[in-house]
């Protein structure tokens, strides 16, 4: 066998495994002894990661937090080598660095550990062949274009999300990782976490547990990306060590002026950072025909954005509704109220309840319809990276899923009722609705560059 | 008097924040902005209403602005989108004329627009020595495609910067995509091919052996083995991706003979590839898989038998359902309840006994999951075991696989129980029925019936407590028998089951046994037991009959701490009586004053807008003044809700109809010339601030399938032309003087406005009555008026009785 526990990327490893499998004539399997001790996995079992973008959500990733539904993050995975870390913020940056290195340090016993490389251009950090797949969790804007190029240049990603703000940045995640046989994971994490919650009430609705689905409220507003360009020099001076330029990116280039969170106010219309998580759980549980028309109609209950109420029609008859369900909390927190000719079920982070309540008692049979099983998000990205099987929220689903959404948002920019064909990517007979699936990235960030 | 909601909404307001209401001049006005030299904020506006608008007539005074450096990309925005070889041109003649960012950004938005026209145009950029100009055109390129802009890239692939090559790679796997598309399959193999080559980036390269894959159609089986059992990682990384995505016939079997002669990471591959492939021929190469030393293969393994596997692998996953390993153990635990193929509880049943214990706790766990019926038989048998543990965990596992028709096994196993633990937990298998069941229809009760009847007095004692959760009348009746008859001890185990019994049904029995006591602490008891079976949300039995039981229970309390627990109970119960039960605490003792005054409160809230005459006078009572001011305070803003301003009548039903055969069906209230027949009371509002307007008949519904009318009426000073916002839970018609102006029948819930009406309101009082179906969950409806443009009218004033004031 010609494997040997060295520090090499895992397509090296692949390449090994596959001489190794020309010349064998009995199964091969990684023997024990290749394994590190402690639990750890050798090297060459591990996937190099390097994570772009480090706030709160990237930053809980890679080292976990009290918040975070990962204990330790990707740093206390056996199955993982982190490599890199990349962010605009220096502060950020050098934290993670440092902090990073040290937990490698006291895990392999080897002080001084500087095995970790920080980066403020994220283009050299994709450049490195020896990184498998990188984490993504920045500003809305950048979450398409980085995934995009992380692709070609051949990562695996895992996006959290908004995942595009534009239809056609969705197009071209999809594109790219068809084109670039990449595995990609959506953040969308509630298909697998917080104890099968949510999949449960897929399954009891998919199995018709309260008869035929009829109607689903969101509890949260669609968005989409409605860009004001540069229109005030009010300015402020840019905090030290922070590249303003790169993390407006793509925007229409203006001033700083102490904003920079997830987005810019004024940028989008709606929610897009939340209504993910309530959508991907509503497009799982409908299981709409991917191909067939959404009607999509905005209800005005007042002159505000606020005041916006947007239905969405599906070809199966079932109709979402971006409002609560009348008197029910449970929903809230990412979830959804969904309505059936024989009761309901409402599900979010926290609770699910039914009315009847007997629908939660009867269990689902082994012949009940399944869906996509994972009871771990990270566990399921790393578990496809070595398989080559799309993950639990895969390209196609995410844009799905977010098209859904910006559709929404784009009927309340107009304000009137859209037909929107999933299929083509585009609105049936409204050219001006269709003007609003794109924009003009800044010079060098264009989605083809 | 109210008037609807949104009234005072500024109109000029809600029209400057409609964008869709065009006006026909708008465009010469944003022309006439970008061409005025007004303020930066003003054109950057304009810019992005030509986005939407804009025609080939903007495109002159957009073109001005393309090479800005402040405003070209607002400009490129509003000039991408927008149909015709007019602003094709603007952007390209922009793009001759200028350098860098700005020619890279006019370069990109030519690419988006496709324009072949450009393509001699974006060859020569391709070739400039700036690489942002350059990478945009190959992109620009890519994205056009065709025999042109192919030959220009290939013509640059070796000539340009490494960073434009980089480009110029990519745009050729999309121009390849594009052959693919227009059938040219040979076309895009020969690019693929040629970007296949050992100098090429890995990537690139796996990029390329994936195109040939997506272009090889019925070839795909041998490019797949070639490459699977090659020696190109990258080759060999794209076939496995792929594998999976083809239908193509024999690449199943090819897949699984690969596994044995794989190496581990190869191996979970082709696992994962057969999973998705969904062929069942391919479990016992899984099934080798799955047995590999190595974790990663065999989770991949458990993975795919979960879609696929059968009994066979019962065993397998048995043994890892106890590894040390959580991601193990929990993937083959979710194997094991997924098992779609074979008798997958037989296997499990089969393995009891006869391995570790570990592995039967994970068994008796995966049977019970599955919660197949056919493992009954097994588990009555198991539950007898001399095994304590093994007997322990089938009676756990009989509480989730037990069903209605299995009550006589169960009774025999009670019967059979040796001691006291095991006694436990048979009734332990008959609660967890209970709960899953939660009502007897069905069950063959028989048994239980004999067993309290004439079986042996431990069988009638031990069955005394299961008993009591049921609420079946023959249960019902053999238990009193039972109460009646003379030996002591049986009478005894009797009261003390009845205090834990789980359905009003038996407040009746539990309430005799308090008149009958003079023991003060069993009279309590049997009271928190009638507060208890009163309230519990689980029991469906009408809140009439509790209430009745309520105020039974509170004639025979005498001391201060019984009544709280009665009157705490009856603040839960939404009824009349339990309104009548609160007011005579009110009245008589003072001692409780405040505690009663809090639970008048909870109880009108309760109440969903039902007894609105009652609950008004309680609320009018409270508001006036109360010992604890905040309850004072809050009955002040719950009167202010409740009233909905209109009146309503139901619920009626037909035998065999459900709510969609109801809406047709006319009832006493629709047959009246003037609507007004029958019982008529005031419909609830919905106390919740987000809800206001909102008419509210769950509380008057009383269960499904069933109408409700209801009745007001609007005023507006002059006569017009209206649109009629409505929603409602479930379906609803509605009349407007007479004339019926809508009908939706459906079954949905309320969203305001979800239906629109055109409707002619005279001036003054306009009648208005509505039809209501309810289907199951909540029942209510709102109606807005609004003018043609969608403003809701202002000088709308509705009142029931038509009050001119």
């Amino acid at each position: 066998m010609n494997h040997q526990p060295s520090r090499i990327s895992r397509r090296a490893f692949i390449r090994r495994g596959a001489l190794a499998s020309a010349v064998a004539t009995a199964p091969m399997f990684v023997p024990a002894s290749a394994l590190g001790r402690g639990g750890i996995q050798a090297p060459s079992e591990r996937i190099n990661m390097g994570f772009i973008g480090l706030g709160g959500q990237g930053s809980g990733h890679l080292m976990g937090g009290a918040w975070t539904y990962i204990p330790g993050g990707y740093m206390a995975r056996p199955d993982v080598q982190v490599q890199a870390v990349c962010d605009v913020r220096r502060e950020r940056r050098e934290n993670a660095h440092q902090r990073c290195n040290q937990m490698y340090a006291d895990k392999f016993g080897k002080p001084g550990y500087n095995g970790i490389r920080a980066y403020n251009d994220f283009q050299e950090l994709l450049a490195r062949p020896d990184i498998d797949a990188v984490l993504i969790a920045v500003p809305y804007h950048w979450a398409a274009s980085l995934a995009i190029r992380a692709m070609r240049a051949g990562k695996d990603v895992y996006c959290e999300k908004p995942v595009a703000i534009t239809v056609r940045e969705g197009a071209e995640v999809v594109a790219t990782a068809r084109r670039h046989a990449r595995i990609y994971q959506a953040g969308t994490q509630q298909r697998s976490e917080y104890g099968g919650k949510f999949r449960l009430a897929c399954e009891l609705i998919r199995n018709g547990r309260i008869g035929q689905l009829k109607e689903v409220y969101a509890y949260r507003q669609p968005g989409a990306f409605h860009p004001t360009p540069w229109t005030s020099d009010a300015s402020k001076p840019v905090p030290e060590g922070f590249d303003w330029d790169r993390w407006l990116g793509p925007l229409p280039w203006r001033p700083y002026n102490g904003e920079a969170g997830h987005a810019l106010s004024g940028c989008f219309i709606g929610d897009v950072n939340w209504s993910p998580h309530h959508y991907d759980i509503i497009q799982w549980t409908i299981n709409p025909d991917p191909a067939a028309p959404i009607e999509v109609s905005c209800e005005a209950k007042g002159p505000r954005t606020e005041d916006l109420v947007v239905h969405y029609r599906y070809s199966n008859g079932v109709v979402v509704h971006s409002t609560p369900y009348p008197g029910e909390p449970v929903g809230g927190e990412g979830g959804a109220c969904f309505v059936g000719t024989e009761g309901r079920i409402a599900v979010d982070r926290s609770s699910i309840v039914a009315d009847p309540p007997r629908v939660l008692h009867a269990p689902l049979k082994p012949s009940d319809a399944r869906v996509y099983r994972a009871n771990s998000m990270s566990g399921n990205f790393l578990d496809c990276v070595r398989s080559r099987r799309p993950t639990i929220c895969e390209p196609a689903i995410a844009v799905y899923t977010i098209n859904a959404i910006l559709i929404g948002g784009i009927s309340m920019i107009l304000r009137r009722s859209l037909r929107w064909d999933p299929a083509r990517a585009e609105f049936i007979g409204d050219d001006q609705a269709n003007r609003l699936l794109s924009y003009t990235p800044r010079p060098p960030w264009s989605l083809g560059a | 008097m109210k008037t609807l909601p949104f009234l005072g909404l500024a109109i000029a307001t809600w029209l400057s924040l409609s964008p869709s209401m065009a006006r026909a001049d708008e465009e010469d006005d944003l022309i006439a902005t970008l061409q005025s030299g007004g303020s930066v904020p003003t054109r950057a506006e304009a810019f992005k209403r030509l986005r939407i608008v804009g025609t080939p007539k903007s495109v002159p005074a957009l073109a001005a602005w393309l090479n800005d450096e402040r405003l070209s990309q607002a400009a490129r925005f509003a000039l991408e989108a927008m149909r015709g070889p007019e602003a094709t041109a603007a952007l390209r003649e922009a793009a001759s004329k200028t350098t860098g960012m700005i020619k890279s950004g006019l370069i990109d938005s030519l690419g988006w627009r496709r324009d072949a026209e450009s393509v001699a145009f974006l060859s020569a950029s391709l070739l400039e020595v700036d690489d942002v100009v350059a990478g945009s055109s190959a992109s620009a390129l890519g994205r056009i495609g065709g025999a042109k802009a192919l030959t220009s890239l290939n013509a640059a692939r070796d000539r340009v910067p490494p960073g434009v090559a980089r480009v110029v790679r990519e745009a050729l796997l999309q121009v390849a995509e594009g052959l693919i598309a227009a059938g040219d399959r040979q076309g895009a193999e020969t690019i693929y091919q040629s970007l296949q080559a050992p100098t090429e980036s890995g990537n690139i390269r796996q990029a390329a052996f994936a195109g040939s894959l997506h272009a090889a159609g019925d070839g795909i089986g041998a490019r797949l083995h070639a490459w699977l059992s090659g020696s190109d990682p990258d080759a060999l990384a794209a076939a496995l991706q792929i594998a999976g995505e083809s239908s193509t016939p024999g690449v199943n079997g090819m897949l699984a003979e690969l596994i044995p002669t794989s190496s581990s990471a190869v191996q979970i591959g082709l696992v994962a590839a057969l999973q998705r492939r969904g062929d069942v021929e391919a479990v016992p190469a899984i099934m080798m898989a799955a047995r590999s030393t190595n974790t990663a293969v065999r989770l991949a393994a458990y993975s795919a038998l979960g879609s696929l596997g059968d009994d066979s692998a019962v065993s397998l996953l048995l043994k890892d359902s106890t590894a040390e390993d959580p991601t193990l153990q929990l993937a083959a635990r979710d194997a094991l309840l997924v098992l779609p193929r074979g008798d997958v509880t037989a296997a499990l049943v089969a393995l009891v006994g006869k391995v570790a214990a570990p592995m039967e706790r994970e068994a008796f766990r995966a049977i019970a999951a599955r919660g197949e019926p056919a493992a009954l038989p097994a588990l009555l048998k198991l539950s007898r075991s001399e095994n304590q543990d093994t007997c322990m965990r089938a009676l756990q596992a009989l509480g989730k696989v037990a069903e209605g028709r299995d009550i006589g096994a169960l009774v025999e196993l009670l019967a059979d129980a040796k001691d006291d633990s095991t006694r436990d937990m048979v009734r332990g298998v008959f609660e967890t029925l209970f709960e899953r069941r939660r009502d007897t229809a069905g069950f063959d009760l028989n048994p239980i019936v004999r067993g309290l009847a004439s079986g042996p007095d431990r069988l009638r004692h031990e069955l005394l407590p299961v008993v009591v959760g049921f609420a079946d009348a023959r249960l019902v009746a053999v238990f009193r028998a039972v109460l009646k008859s003379g030996d002591l001890a049986t009478r005894d185990a009797a009261a003390q089951a009845l205090f834990a019994a789980r359905d009003v049904v038996w407040v009746p029995d539990i309430l005799e046994l308090a008149r009958q006591t003079s023991d003060a602490k069993v009279r309590s008891a049997a009271f928190q037991a009638v507060g208890r079976l009163t309230t519990d949300e689980a029991v469906t039995t009408p809140a009439a009959q509790r209430a009745e039981a309520l105020a039974t229970a509170y004639s025979m309390a005498a001391s201060p701490g019984d009544k709280l627990t009665l009157l705490s109970a009856a603040a839960l119960v939404p009824h009349r009586r339990s309104m009548e039960i609160l007011g005579k605490a009110y009245a008589e003792d003072a001692a409780i004053k405040a505690d009663v005054e809090l639970a008048s409160l909870l109880l009108s809230e309760r109440m969903g807008g039902a007894e609105f005459d009652l609950v008004q006078a309680t609320l009018g009572r409270l508001a006036a003044g109360t010992i604890n001011p905040a309850v004072q305070t809050n009955a002040q803003a719950l009167l202010r809700k409740l009233d909905s301003h209109w009146i309503c009548s139901g619920p009626f039903r037909q035998e065999g109809k459900e709510a969609q055969q109801l809406f047709d069906i006319s009832f006493p209230p629709e047959n009246a010339a003037d609507g007004a027949s029958g019982e008529w009371r005031r419909a609830p509002g919905n106390a919740d601030p987000a809800r206001v307007g909102e008419v509210d008949l769950a509380g008057v519904t009383g269960g499904n399938h069933c109408v409700v009318y209801a009745r007001t009426r609007l005023h507006v000073p002059t006569a017009r032309d209206a649109v009629l916002a409505i929603g409602s839970d479930d379906g609803i018609k509605l009349w407007l003087n007479g004339s019926l102006v809508h009908a939706t029948n459906a079954v949905r819930g309320l969203t305001p406005g979800q239906d629109r009406a055109n409707a002619s309101l005279k001036a003054g009082w306009n009648e208005v009555f509505a039809k209501v179906t309810q289907h199951t969950a909540g029942c209510g409806f709102t109606l807005q008026v609004l003018g043609q443009d969608g403003v809701p009218m202002a000088d709308v004033r509705i009142d029931v009785k038509g009050d001119p004031r």
